[in-house]
C-alpha cells in the first residue's frame, strides 16, 4: 500500500513525471535539453542520490539509460519528440533485447510547433518497435503514469515510452506525489548471450521480444475507463479525453457512452469490452491516427461491425483544442454547437516572433557575418542553418538561415547545396549542436573536401532551451576542428568589428584551397551573462550625432533600440543591459556607453 | 463559481508566466483546481505569449474562443493579438503601453486605435506608473487590480501576498488594489 506523502502541490507535468520517477527508484536519468522535455531532469538534478546527465545528444542519453538498465538500474531518458529521431538506431534494439532493470522514455512532443521544426507522431515508434507507448491526460496521470511505466518496464523486462506533449510537461496543475523510493542501482552482469545482436541471438531475441509483447498485451489492458451508457461512444486518448470530458460536461450532452486510454500502444484489447452495444465511436487523438488505425483493426479482429470516425473529423494539424473537439462533436452527433464568431477581424496586428534577446551575440555574428562575405566577395550564397536560438537569423534584417531542417543538418545540407551548384555555402550551427551531430558531418566534410565556410556560434551553453551546459564549456571547439583536420580555424569576437575581416579571410581561403574552414564565433550567452554579473553600464544615443539613417533599429535590430517619431534612435534604459554591441554598429559614432563596468564583466562574456 | 478562464497576454520577459503561476498558485492554496498552461523555450524570446488558467469545474488546460472571462494584456498590441479568447462578457485589463516588435520596418498600432477596437468590451486601460509609481512592479500592480476587481470575490489578499518574495511585489500589488477602490468607478465610466 502506498501512501501519499503530502497534499496535492502545484506543479508542472514535467515535475510530475520527475517525481513518478523517484517513487520508482530512478537511478540513472540522461538527456538531451529540448522543448517541452527539459524540466525533467532539471528537477531530478536537484537529487543528488540520482545520477543525472545532460548528455551530448539523444542517441547517447538513451545509451546511457540503456546500458544501466542491463546493469539491472531503474533508468530514465528524456528528450522532446524529435530527439526520438536521433534515439531510434538503438532505440529499436532495445525492444529486440529487453532490459535487465527498468527503462522508461519520455519523449515530449510538440503539437502546433510552439519551439520545433515537426509535430510528427512519436507513437509510431511504438507501433514500429514494439514499445509500448503511455500517453498521460493531465498532470497528474503524468505522475502516476511513469509509476505505471517503470512498473511495467521492470515487470516484462522491456522500454516503456511515455508520450506527453506541451500541454502536460508545462502545464502547472495539483499534483498528488507518491513517496521518493531509494535509486536502485544495477549491478554489473553480463549477458551476451542476450544483448550482442549478431544475427543468431538477434533472431532469439526477436522470438522473445514478440513474447513480451504479449505479455505488454495483457499487462496495459487495465488502461482504459468509462463514463456513461448510451449507443454512441466517443473515445479520447491522452489529453484529448481531458478536453473530451469537460466539452460533454458544458455542452450538457449525456447518452453518450465517454471512454477514456492512456495506453496508446498497444490499444488496450478490453476496449472491445466498452464498445458493445455501441453503434458508432468517435476516436479524438492528437497528430496521426494511430489509436484510431489499432481500434479499426481490433474491432474487424472480433467481428464488430462499429462505425470509426475520428481523423476525418478532428483533422490532423494542430494541438487539441476545444473548438476541435466541439466541432468534430458536433459533427458526429448531428447536433449544431453554437460557436461565437470571431469578434474582430485582426489581420493586421503585427507578428511578433521571438527575437534574439539584447546582449546577444548571435546579432553581432549575423551582422558582422554579412559585411565580410561582401568583403571577401561573395554576393550571393546559401546560409545553411541549423537548430538553436540562432535559427532567429532566419528573420529579418538578417535573412541569414536558408534551411534549417534537424539538428546538426547545417553541415550535410551544404554539401549537398555545393555538390550540385558549385556556390559555396555558409554552414551556421551552434556550439551544443556542433557536439551533437555536428561532428559525423564535419568529418564528411574533410573527408570529402567540401568548400564551405562553417561558423560556429559558440555561446557557451545550449541557450535555447535554458542555459544547460554544452561540452564546449570542456572541449575547445577549434582544437576540436583541427582534430578532425580542418586546416583553416579561426576564433573571433563578434561584438568586435575585425570578425567581418575574419570572415571575409576565411572566405578567400575557402575559395583558394577548395576545402572547409571554420570560425569559432565565441561569446558568451547575454542572459547567463546577466544572471551573473549585475550590469551597470547603459548604451546612449546622441541625438545631435544620429543622423536617423535606420542602420542599428533597422538593420541590427536590437530590442533595446527604438525608433524615435524624428526617425532618429533612442534606446531604451530598461531594456538595454549596456553591452556596447550596438557602439561599432553606429557609422556615425552616436551610441556612447555610459557607467563603471561592473566587476567581472568582460570574463562572464568570454569565459 | 463553476469555472473561470484567465488568459494573461504579453512578450517573453515581461513576467507573463510568473503572473499566470502566482494567480495559479493563489487559487490552488484555496483549494481550488486550477491548470495552468505556459509556453517556454524558442517561443519566449521577446515573442508574443500567452498563458492561459483555468480555475474551478475544469479538465481542458486551454481556454477555448470566446472562453475566457478576464484578459490581462501586459502589452496592448498583444490584447488585439488574444482577443478571440475573450467572452463577449469578459473584461480586459490594458496595460497602457505599445511596444513594438522587434522587427524592421512593421507598421505599429497606436494605444488609441487600439482601445478603440476594444472598446466594445469592458476595457480597463491601466497607466502603471501612476498605480505603482517609479518604484514598483507594472505587472505586479495590474494584478493587484485585477484581484480587487475580481479574485477578492473568491480569495483573500494574503493569499498574493503570502506568495511574492520581496516587498517591492507586495507593495505593488497593494498599490494596485487601492488603485482599483479609488478608480473603479471613473475607470468603468471610460469603457
Amino acid at each position: 500500500m502506498i501512501m501519499l506523502v503530502s497534499k496535492p502541490k502545484l506543479m508542472l507535468g514535467n515535475e510530475a513525471i520527475a517525481y513518478g520517477a523517484l517513487a520508482s527508484g530512478v537511478a540513472i536519468a540522461a538527456g538531451y535539453p529540448g522543448t517541452p522535455s527539459t524540466e525533467i531532469i532539471e528537477t531530478l538534478m536537484r537529487f543528488r542520490d540520482v545520477y543525472t546527465e545532460w548528455s551530448s545528444n539523444e542517441k547517447v542519453a538513451f545509451e546511457t539509460g540503456f546500458g544501466a538498465a542491463m546493469m539491472g538500474a531503474r533508468a530514465l531518458v528524456t528528450m522532446k519528440h524529435v530527439g526520438m529521431n536521433v534515439a531510434s538506431d538503438s532505440l529499436m534494439s532495445s525492444s529486440y533485447t529487453g532490459v535487465s532493470g527498468a527503462l522508461v522514455i519520455v519523449s515530449a512532443g510538440d503539437p502546433g510547433m510552439w519551439s520545433s521544426q515537426s509535430e510528427q507522431d512519436i507513437r509510431h515508434y511504438g507501433l514500429m518497435g514494439m514499445i509500448p507507448v503511455l500517453e498521460p491526460f493531465n498532470p497528474q496521470s503524468a505522475h502516476d503514469l511513469t509509476v505505471e511505466a517503470f512498473n511495467l518496464s521492470s515487470s516484462v523486462g522491456h522500454p516503456v515510452i511515455i508520450s506527453t506533449n506541451t500541454r502536460i510537461s508545462h502545464v502547472r496543475s495539483q499534483v498528488n506525489v507518491l513517496p521518493k523510493q531509494p535509486p536502485i542501482y544495477g549491478k554489473f552482469q553480463k549477458d551476451p548471450g542476450k544483448y550482442s545482436l549478431v544475427p543468431e541471438i538477434a533472431k532469439r531475441d526477436r522470438e522473445e521480444q514478440l513474447n513480451r509483447w504479449e505479455k505488454i498485451k495483457s499487462l496495459t489492458s487495465h488502461l482504459v475507463e468509462s463514463h456513461g451508457d448510451g449507443e454512441v461512444a466517443i473515445l479520447g486518448v491522452g489529453i484529448s479525453y481531458s478536453y473530451v470530458r469537460e466539452a460533454l460536461r458544458t455542452l450538457n450532452i449525456d447518452q453518450v457512452k465517454i471512454v477514456g486510454t492512456s495506453c496508446s500502444v498497444p490499444l488496450p484489447y478490453t476496449i472491445i469490452d466498452e464498445l458493445i452495444g455501441v453503434e458508432k465511436v468517435l476516436v479524438i487523438e492528437e497528430l496521426d491516427p494511430v489509436v484510431e488505425n489499432q481500434l479499426k483493426a481490433l474491432l474487424i479482429d472480433n467481428g464488430l461491425h462499429i462505425r470509426v470516425e475520428g481523423k476525418n473529423l478532428t483533422g490532423y494539424a494542430g494541438e487539441m483544442t476545444f473548438e476541435r473537439v466541439h466541432r468534430s462533436i458536433s459533427k458526429f452527433l448531428g447536433v449544431t454547437i453554437e460557436e461565437e464568431e470571431s469578434p474582430i477581424n485582426l489581420t493586421e496586428v503585427p507578428r511578433r516572433p521571438p527575437a534574439m534577446c539584447p546582449g546577444c551575440p548571435h546579432r553581432s555574428s549575423f551582422f558582422f557575418l554579412k559585411k565580410g562575405l561582401t568583403l571577401g566577395g561573395i554576393q550571393s550564397t546559401f546560409y545553411s542553418g541549423d537548430i538553436g536560438c540562432y535559427s532567429l537569423g532566419v528573420l529579418p534584417p538578417f535573412n541569414e538561415q536558408d534551411s534549417l531542417v534537424s539538428m546538426g543538418s547545417s553541415l550535410g545540407i551544404a554539401n549537398g547545396v555545393y555538390r550540385s551548384t558549385h556556390v559555396i555555402p555558409v554552414a551556421i550551427i551552434g556550439d551544443s549542436t556542433f557536439f551533437h551531430t555536428g561532428l559525423p558531418a564535419l568529418a564528411n566534410a574533410v573527408y570529402n573536401k567540401l568548400p564551405v565556410l562553417i561558423v560556429v556560434l559558440d555561446n557557451r551553453s545550449t541557450a535555447m532551451t535554458g542555459q544547460q551546459g554544452s561540452p564546449s564549456l570542456v572541449i575547445d571547439i577549434a582544437d576540436a576542428a583541427k582534430g578532425i583536420g580542418v586546416k583553416y580555424v579561426e576564433i573571433g569576437d563578434p561584438f568586435d568589428p575585425s570578425f567581418a575581416k575574419t570572415v571575409s579571410k576565411a572566405v578567400e581561403w575557402v575559395k583558394k584551397n577548395q576545402s572547409p574552414a571554420l570560425i569559432v564565433a565565441k561569446r558568451a550567452c547575454a542572459l547567463e551573462v546577466i544572471d551573473k554579473v549585475k550590469p551597470t553600464q547603459v548604451a546612449f544615443v546622441d541625438p545631435n550625432k544620429c543622423t536617423g539613417c535606420t542602420i542599428c533599429y533597422d538593420y541590427f535590430t536590437c530590442p533595446a533600440i527604438l525608433k524615435r517619431d524624428d526617425k532618429k534612435a533612442i534606446i531604451s534604459q530598461q531594456d538595454c543591459i549596456g553591452c556596447g554591441a550596438c557602439v561599432p554598429v553606429c557609422p556615425f559614432n552616436a551610441i556612447r556607453l555610459e557607467g563603471d563596468k561592473p566587476e567581472g564583466w568582460d570574463q562572464a562574456w568570454t569565459s | 463559481m463553476d469555472k473561470l478562464s484567465v488568459l494573461i497576454a504579453g512578450i517573453g520577459g515581461q513576467g507573463v508566466v510568473t503572473a499566470g503561476r502566482i494567480i495559479a498558485e493563489a487559487f490552488s492554496v484555496k483549494g481550488f483546481k486550477v491548470f495552468e498552461a505556459e509556453t517556454h523555450g524558442l517561443s519566449q524570446r521577446g515573442g508574443a505569449v500567452n498563458v492561459h488558467v483555468r480555475i474551478g469545474n475544469v479538465d481542458g488546460p486551454l481556454i477555448s474562443k470566446s472562453g475566457a472571462d478576464i484578459l490581462i494584456a501586459l502589452e496592448a498590441t498583444e490584447a488585439l493579438r488574444n482577443i478571440e479568447y475573450l467572452s463577449n462578457h469578459g473584461a480586459i485589463f490594458l496595460n497602457a503601453s505599445v511596444k513594438p516588435p522587434s522587427l524592421p520596418k512593421v507598421k505599429v498600432y497606436q494605444l488609441s486605435e487600439i482601445t478603440e477596437i476594444l472598446k466594445r468590451w469592458r476595457t480597463y486601460v491601466l497607466d502603471c506608473n501612476e498605480i505603482v509609481g517609479e518604484t514598483g512592479r507594472c505587472n505586479t500592480g495590474i494584478l493587484g487590480v485585477v484581484y480587487q476587481a475580481s479574485f477578492s470575490k473568491y480569495l483573500d489578499k494574503d493569499d498574493f501576498l503570502t506568495l511574492f518574495k520581496d516587498q517591492v511585489n507586495r507593495d505593488s500589488f497593494l498599490a494596485g488594489i487601492r488603485y482599483w477602490e479609488k478608480m473603479k468607478y471613473l475607470l468603468t465610466e471610460t469603457m
